[in-house]
């Protein structure tokens, strides 16, 4: 039983190991589909904008009331800025918008291409002389690593907002004062890590995505599955290697 | 045109085709007759390289697929069109973008090269009104027609047909099995039919379609009309193995008691 299961996941991490490093060889191979690439990073980028924007106006919001809450107790509000500008940028803003992807690109993807798998029109399109791997797979692998930098910086500014916000209504914070220590505390290699974080994360979300997509099996049965599936995966491989990540960003930085 | 020797493919430890020997000559039909689950499906797919066989030569249009690479694989399946069960139309795509599949993914045609070019096989399945249309808005037989003439773009000379006119009424499953016998004798197109419907298999076998005086297609029956020889053989697959070869007589008349369930 055990073996098995073991054995079971290794084979997963094999295809899925297999599948990634296609979709990264087909950069390199024609034909590229650059139209069916911007497609998805209109799906991806535009698509996702308005749920990244909400989710990192009222995550800073909350960071503003709740940092605010503790550095009363040190007569230290005046560093709220800092707190949400840190915090989001590093941790919050990265991994916030990586699972928001993860809900809505990772079950988008694994939806349709479990869809198009269950109808047979994977087959249709391999039997057409087109490698599913080029035309569906690397186009949202791009779009996804592509547009996961720009949505998590888009998600810490309106954060930052959120937090402006918080600080000036409720905290009765002078604006100057927020934006000067927020901009002040962020440092080159915060900067550098937050947005290289969503590169790894974006890769992450969209091959999961394609993975259990193309791994369907089942009937509409088996599409809700994988696109559960793809969610969950994806989302809890996003927890683990923002750790990693971290770790490794700490070394190299010092 | 297709050539297959000893193919054996098991999944799971579980045989499900063995030591297959096929042969399909130009222009010739090859109708598949088999219960669920006899392999049917799994063949054609070997054929068009989509699964690979454990073991065995299969040669295509001239190509060992036995011994090619999946991108090898990708040049030769350009020159053999399938049509699969249901149609599997992209949902995405319009009946346009559909049937000029191949040409918008090779490139370097103008949008008035692709119009008439799909024009012309839509005309052909009868649905040049669909152009516009979504596959979603396009009832079952329209689908397999849409398949079909997407099948068709880039003139292959080999066709394969998975369950075509599975779950339709008999008069729409009549209308493909008429572009199936033209596109068998007037375009001299190869092909393999995979079906478990009776009545179209023996319409294939028993109708030929010929031009007549006024260049107009006429389909001819070797029941009621002076027609000598219809290029169809029937091949009857049994767990994985093949039980039947021969024409619709030798079909009829075989002593084989599965095959004779099977047919009546």
């Amino acid at each position: 039983m055990l073996a098995n299961a073991i054995v079971t996941g290794l084979i997963q991490i094999q295809k899925f190991t297999l599948l990634s490093t296609r979709a990264i060889a087909n950069l390199f191979r024609r034909p590229r589909y650059i139209r069916d690439t911007f497609e998805q990073m209109d799906i991806i980028g535009v698509g996702s904008l308005t749920i990244i924007l909400l989710t990192g106006f009222f995550t800073g919001a909350v960071l503003a009331l709740q940092s605010a809450a503790s550095l009363r107790s040190f007569g230290a509000v005046g560093l709220t800025g800092q707190l949400v500008a840190v915090s989001l940028v590093r941790e919050l803003g990265p991994v916030l918008t990586a699972l928001m992807l993860a809900g809505r690109i990772g079950s988008g993807i694994a939806s349709e291409l479990g869809s198009m798998v269950v109808t047979d029109q994977i087959n249709a399109m391999r039997a057409l002389g087109t490698d599913p791997t080029k035309k569906l797979v690397t186009p949202r692998m791009m779009a996804t690593v592509t547009m996961c930098p720009l949505l998590t910086a888009i998600c810490d500014f309106f954060g930052l907002i959120g937090g402006w916000l918080v600080s000036l209504y409720e905290l009765k914070l002078r604006s100057s004062l927020y934006w000067s220590v927020a901009f002040d505390s962020i440092t080159y290699d915060d900067l550098i890590g937050g947005l290289t974080k969503p590169l790894v994360f974006g890769f992450i979300v969209s091959m999961v995505g394609c993975y259990k997509g193309l791994e369907t099996w089942g009937g509409t049965q088996g599409v809700g599955k994988s696109t559960t599936q793809a969610v969950v995966a994806a989302s809890i491989m996003v927890i683990i290697s923002d750790f990693f990540l971290n770790k490794l960003i700490i070394e190299l930085t010092g | 045109m297709i050539h297959l020797e000893d193919v054996s493919i098991s999944f799971g430890g579980e045989q499900i085709l063995r030591d297959i020997h096929m042969d399909v000559g130009p222009a010739e039909c090859l109708i598949l007759l088999g219960s669920s689950g006899s392999g049917k499906s799994t063949l054609m797919k070997i054929i068009i390289g989509l699964v690979r066989a454990d073991s065995g030569r299969i040669v295509v249009a001239d190509h060992e697929l036995s011994s090619m690479t999946e991108n090898e694989m990708m040049a030769v399946r350009q020159k053999v069109g399938m049509v699969f069960q249901e149609g599997a139309l992209f949902d995405s795509l319009t009946v346009r973008e559909n049937v000029a599949y191949r040409l918008y993914d090779e490139g370097g045609w103008s949008e008035e090269e692709i119009e008439e070019r799909v024009l012309q096989l839509l005309s052909f399945v009868e649905l040049e009104h669909t152009i516009d249309m979504m596959p979603s808005e396009l009832s079952g037989g329209m689908r397999r027609r849409v398949a079909i003439a997407r099948a068709l773009m880039g003139n292959p000379r080999i066709l394969i047909y998975d369950e075509p006119t599975s779950g339709l009424d008999p008069v729409t499953a009549r209308s493909i099995c008429d572009l199936m016998v033209k596109l068998r004798d007037l375009e001299g197109v190869t092909s393999i039919v995979v079906t478990s419907d009776l009545s179209a298999a023996f319409f294939l076998s028993t109708y030929t379609a010929r031009l007549d005086n006024d260049n107009e297609t006429v389909l001819l029956s070797s029941e009621t009309d002076d027609v000598c020889y219809i290029h169809t053989r029937f091949s009857v697959l049994k767990e994985g193995g093949i039980v039947f070869e021969g024409n619709l007589n030798e079909l009829k008349g075989a002593d084989d008691p599965f095959i004779q369930e099977f047919i009546t």
